[in-house]
């Protein structure tokens, strides 16, 4: 395969993503697009195993380790600031966590506070995922332009 | 000038970008890179 090839592939399976997240709300359904998710990154994942034309080399692997290293060396400490307000939250009750009400509510649960915290994971994970574009374009710079011939 | 890169990049199967940066100054490659780079351009090294 080439890596067009898996880029374009990449694409379509992200197309299909979106489509599925729409049809779990829709129904009301959130292991369909949990599942597909993980379905349609593992994939990816064997799709980027098979590309014929691979460009990495021991500069981009390079690039790839400082700017995975040096995202995480940031966005731990938000993701842990955040899950310390989380905690807080939790065990803000007299006795701690209170226990989950009977009958257990179904999937998805009736409780939009739920929801409203995976939005707050997902904002932090498009922040830490523009940081680390932004960590691969500094180092990718630092270590070599683009062709400017 | 730029003709050179790519050739040599397929050769020592890295990007023609690298080959680029390593002129440059901008990137020191692994020794195992640099000696086959030396080997190739016929340059001695030790």
């Amino acid at each position: 395969m080439k890596q067009n090839t898996f880029y374009l592939l990449a694409g379509f399976i992200g197309l299909i993503e979106v489509g599925l997240f729409w049809v779990s709300v829709l129904i009301r359904e959130s292991m369909l697009i949990t599942v597909s998710f993980v379905v349609g990154i593992l994939a990816i994942y064997v799709a980027r195993g098979r590309i014929s034309d691979k460009r990495d080399d021991e500069r981009s692997a390079l690039i790839t380790q400082k700017a995975g290293a040096r995202t995480l060396e940031v966005f731990w400490i938000l993701f842990f600031a955040v899950s310390l307000g989380s905690l807080v939250m939790g065990f803000a009750t007299p006795l701690g966590i209170p226990p989950p009400p009977r009958p257990f509510p179904k999937s998805p649960p009736d409780e939009p506070h739920i929801g409203y915290f995976g939005l707050l994971q997902m904002v932090l994970l498009c922040g830490m995922a523009f940081l680390y574009i932004g960590f691969r374009l500094y180092y990718a710079k630092k270590y070599g332009d683009w062709d400017d011939n | 000038m730029v003709s050179h890169r790519r050739p040599m990049a397929q050769e020592m199967g890295v990007a023609r970008q690298t080959i680029l940066a390593i002129e440059k100054g901008k990137y020191y490659p692994s020794p195992d890179l640099a000696f086959r780079l030396a080997r190739l351009l016929g340059a001695p090294y030790r």
